[in-house]
């Protein structure tokens, strides 16, 4: 996975200044939670649901190895084959072969993240396949080389005039009327050109929302119904995700889907979801002849048994990115991982190490809205946290801070040094003001060192001449 | 012969301490109201800061020195839901392993409470003899909110001010950006977060701002007062003691 | 050790435990065989399942027509076609039930083979389900019902009788127990496909149908 987390600050700060992208996010931060919260009112057994699905996860991971075997052995008792992959690396090579075996040369993909997660993409070009995305929004960001900046709405930073500068780049034959640009046009622009792809394609690529253990049978849930297509016309279905996707029976993955669409975009069902068990039966007239399920490991089984343990719970809904107020600040580009928002602080570093990514879980304010909507109730705050005990004990913080906090807790343990040290402060900051507004307080408008973050956008009252405590003790003076 | 008052740690967090210190004579003033002897132990910082930047020894020997700070008393009152949830949800996180505290810091926890949730649910205040008369905009702190449940206590009692106009927020339940050290350690997010609330405040067309948490009205103030808005910002405590328009003497 | 042994055994040791004991795997085999619902919300429980599913489906761009009997179902394709402007021209699913209704009475309407590889076409088809706790449609795929038929043809009619209708999506897999094993696919369809991609503004028929509409028979 291309990591770029290193450079938050940096990008975040190109994220704030674009104001095409505000624009975008801005509508996002206002729509989406307001369509959940609709969604969770339009079903009162809600929060029950969660604690179920909650239980569900936690069961399956503590029995991941039964509920995996089982899975294979349906999958072979359907006529499937299950492969598996330690890391990236063979994730690639493994459908890399399977595509080079049967002398595939045009492979149709629906989104999956761990594809991203292992650069597939590459690794079938390099082998001389051409790839096409069928997500509406992966297509136009595969067009422009671009890396998706949400897990749900890959393209969610683009104009629909951006959209149609990249589709007069790439669609050749395409007829265009003159006049302003409308939406409507470009949809039907990529359904033309994407169904010459998905009625040639040799081999169809796709994630799985869930694995259902009972039967084999992979779930896909899409509202454009491209993941349906992309596994059904080619003659190979290729399904490849991570092996935390796994529930135990068809009833679990039903209890699932109840919590899904409505937590990603306040539906309540997918559009399109469809149970794929097997390849094609022998009296079906169409479908795959050849079904493979690609299990990725590629540092999931580590995080078992450890602090991380509860984000293998996540079931990609993207809730919690829909509510942050960090992500609707930045968008996801500058997380500079594949898997941004709270979700991606706390799986990125648990995937690649905290020791380019500590800017991830450091970047909240702990506001809690993400573990509120977590269907799964992931701690997702806490989880955070724990990367950032992690990178103190490693010394990985920057030291000022790591020096400031270890002063900190020396002064706050001794009272009185506390209250010396406070009582310093407040001078120090007195000193520091300059004029007066109108009820004679003094105003902050420069801070050195860390608090210069502070004061490069706003001011500090200054303080009064004696902390609460000193006033307390001298006498119960009702001052400031 | 009076029947003996009931004890109140006042935990006024450093953040009063240092930088507001009204806060906390209107605590005082609004708990003794209520009938309860307020007490001042010597007190430091919850450790907030520690825990929630890695530094999990440093925020256990803060968490063990509140808890001797804070026994005694029938009541713990923070005028901070950040800081009351600090005590109440992470300390037992922090010390149950400890043989020495597990018992006393579950203790504490049960009799910690933040302010006006603890005027308005454990002393049965349900209303003030204060007035003011603004119209105002209540911003909820997160912790609050989110891990004690704290909303409708403050807006009930502040609807008892003398008129005092409460209009929503159209964000009310959205991040102010503060965070702690986020917002100096991310100061361009946490900026735009703040700018957006500050938009809010000025497009709910409230004149003051009030709000449980210190953190954030210090943020909102300052970046109200930065942008040349003239919208006041003061604790909910300062209001509902009727002290929000007390002259900054000694300043 | 194979890449599947490997992973086995990783997850295993973090699990702090080696493989599962036999009577633990009876356990969690026996479990699995219970196949209650985990949670049945109320609204898969109504007694009204004709009229929630109508109004569910409604609510997510599914237009919904009902008829007497199934023998009206050629007539009302052609009205639906006309009073759409689409061409009177219908591809029917391989189905025995579809091949004998009263085509030959419906004038002006044409019976078409095909291809579903060009666009712009209608096709009819029977299904397996309708679930009115979510207004959902549920297709299997089988000889009668070419799976393409769900996602390749611009228009979508499908025939749903009352009888089919159930009120929660786990009955869908208890009907499905009783035929043994599972179908290639079982499709769960909510309306016509939709993208929200550009510029976050819903669009319909981003590859699948734009239009689906379903025939309610009875009830």
């Amino acid at each position: 996975m291309k990591i770029d987390s290193q450079h938050f600050v940096q990008n975040a700060r190109i994220a704030l200044d674009n104001q095409k992208l505000q624009g975008a996010l801005s509508r996002f931060a206002d729509a989406f939670p307001k369509l959940r919260q609709q969604a969770c009112d339009g079903l009162p057994e809600f929060r029950e649901l969660t604690d179920i699905a909650r239980d569900i996860k936690d069961h399956t991971l503590e029995n991941l190895d039964f509920y995996l075997e089982m899975f294979e052995a349906r999958v072979a008792a359907a006529g499937g084959i299950v492969h598996w992959a330690r890391d990236a690396e063979e994730a690639c090579s493994i459908v890399r072969s399977i595509c080079t075996d049967q002398g595939a040369r045009l492979v149709i993909k629906s989104k999956s993240m761990v594809t991203e997660e292992v650069e597939l993409n590459a690794a079938l070009e390099e082998a001389g396949l051409r790839i096409v995305e069928t997500d509406l929004g992966e297509y136009i960001i595969q067009l422009r080389a671009e890396p998706p900046s949400h897990i749900l709405a890959p393209a969610i930073h683009l104009t629909k005039e951006d959209v149609a500068e990249t589709f007069q780049g790439h669609h050749h034959d395409i007829e265009r009327g003159r006049g302003p640009v409308e939406r409507r046009q470009l949809v039907e622009e990529a359904r033309l050109v994407l169904r010459d792809e998905f009625l040639n394609a040799d081999v169809g690529i796709t994630g799985a929302n869930f694995l259902v253990a009972e039967t084999g049978s992979v779930v896909l849930v899409t509202n454009e119904g491209n993941a349906d297509l992309t596994a059904s016309l080619p003659r190979t279905h290729i399904a490849i995700t991570g092996i935390e996707k796994v529930v135990p029976t068809l009833e679990n993955a039903t209890t699932m889907l109840r919590l899904l669409a409505r937590s990603a975009t306040g539906q309540e069902f997918g559009t399109y979801t469809t149970f794929f068990t097997g390849p094609k039966r022998p009296e079906d007239p169409s479908g795959p002849d050849n079904f493979h399920v690609v299990l990725v490991d590629n540092g999931r089984s580590a995080m078992l048994g450890t602090d991380f343990q509860d984000m293998l719970r996540c079931i990609r809904c993207s809730a919690c990115l829909n509510h942050c107020p960090v992500y609707h600040a930045t968008g996801g580009h500058a997380y500079g991982s594949n898997y941004s928002g709270p979700m991606g602080a706390v799986l990125t570093p648990s995937l690649v190490g905290i020791e380019k990514t500590g800017h991830l879980p450091n970047a909240s304010s702990f506001c809690g809205r993400c573990e509120e909507v977590c269907p799964v109730q992931i701690p997702l705050p806490k989880l955070m946290r724990h990367w950032r005990e992690r990178e103190f004990e490693r010394h990985l913080a920057p030291s000022t801070m790591r020096h400031g906090l270890k002063a900190w807790a020396i002064i706050a343990r001794f009272p009185r040094l506390y209250r010396w040290v406070l009582q310093r402060a407040a001078g120090f900051l007195r000193s520091r003001a300059r004029g007066s507004s109108e009820d004679g307080t003094g105003w902050i408008s420069r801070l050195p060192g860390i608090a210069a973050g502070w004061t490069r956008y706003r001011d500090m009252r200054a303080p009064a001449r004696a902390t609460f405590q000193k006033q307390w003790r001298s006498g119960r003076g009702e001052q400031a | 012969m009076q029947p003996k008052r009931q004890s109140v740690a006042l935990f006024v967090t450093c953040l009063v301490d240092l930088l507001r210190p009204r806060v906390g004579f209107a605590a005082a003033r609004l708990l003794e109201h209520a009938g309860f002897e307020v007490v001042v132990p010597p007190q430091s910082c919850c450790g907030q800061p520690n825990y929630n930047g890695g530094d999990r020894r440093g925020a256990i020997a803060l968490a063990k020195r509140t808890v001797r700070a804070l026994e005694g008393f029938d009541y713990v009152v923070a005028p901070s839901g950040s800081c009351a949830a600090m005590i109440k949800r992470h300390y037992p996180l922090l010390l149950n392993q400890d043989e020495r505290y597990a018992t006393r810091v579950r203790d504490l926890a049960l009799r910690t409470h933040e302010l006006t949730s603890f005027l308005y649910e454990v002393a049965e205040v349900h209303s003030v003899d204060a007035e003011l008369p603004a119209q105002a905009s209540y911003h909820d702190g997160c912790s609050g909110l989110r891990e004690l449940g704290i909303s409708e206590q403050p807006r009930a009692l502040l609807r008892t001010v003398h008129r005092l106009e409460l209009k929503e927020l159209k964000t009310r339940d959205v991040c102010c950006g503060f965070g702690g050290t986020f917002c100096v350690k991310y100061a361009d997010v946490s900026n735009r977060m703040a700018a957006n609330k500050t938009r809010d405040i000025q497009d709910t067309g409230a004149e003051l701002l009030i709000s449980g948490e210190t953190g954030c009205l210090l943020n909102l103030e300052g970046k109200l007062h930065r942008e040349g808005v003239p919208v006041r910002a003061c604790h909910v405590a300062e209001v509902l003691a009727g002290m929000a328009e007390v002259a900054d003497e000694d300043r | 050790m194979s890449a599947r042994e490997e992973i086995l055994k990783s997850i295993r040791t973090r699990l702090g435990r080696g493989p599962l004991q036999s009577a633990v795997r009876r356990e969690l085999e026996r479990s699995m065989e219970n196949t209650r619902p985990d949670l049945l919300p109320a609204k898969a429980q109504e007694a009204n399942k004709v009229g929630a599913f109508v109004e569910r489906a409604s609510k997510e761009a599914v237009t919904v027509d009902r008829l007497a009997v199934l023998e009206n179902v050629p007539a009302a394709v052609f009205h639906y076609l006309r009073a759409h402007g689409l061409p009177r021209r219908i591809v029917s699913a391989p189905d025995p039930v579809l091949e004998g209704l009263p085509w030959k009475e419906t004038e002006g309407l044409e019976l078409s083979g095909g291809p579903l590889s060009e666009d712009g076409q209608a096709v009819l088809t029977r299904c397996f389900a309708g679930v009115a706790e979510g207004g959902v449609t549920v297709t299997v795929s089988s000889q009668q019902h070419p799976v393409e038929f769900n996602f390749l043809a611009a228009t979508q009619i499908v025939i749903l009788e009352a009888g089919q209708l159930l009120g929660a999506y786990d009955e869908i897999w208890a009907r499905l127990r009783q035929a043994g094993t599972l179908p290639r696919a079982v499709n769960m369809l909510l309306g016509p496909s939709r993208s929200a991609d550009i510029e976050q503004t819903l669009e319909l028929g981003a590859h699948g149908p734009l239009r689906l509409h379903v025939l309610l028979i009875g009830g």
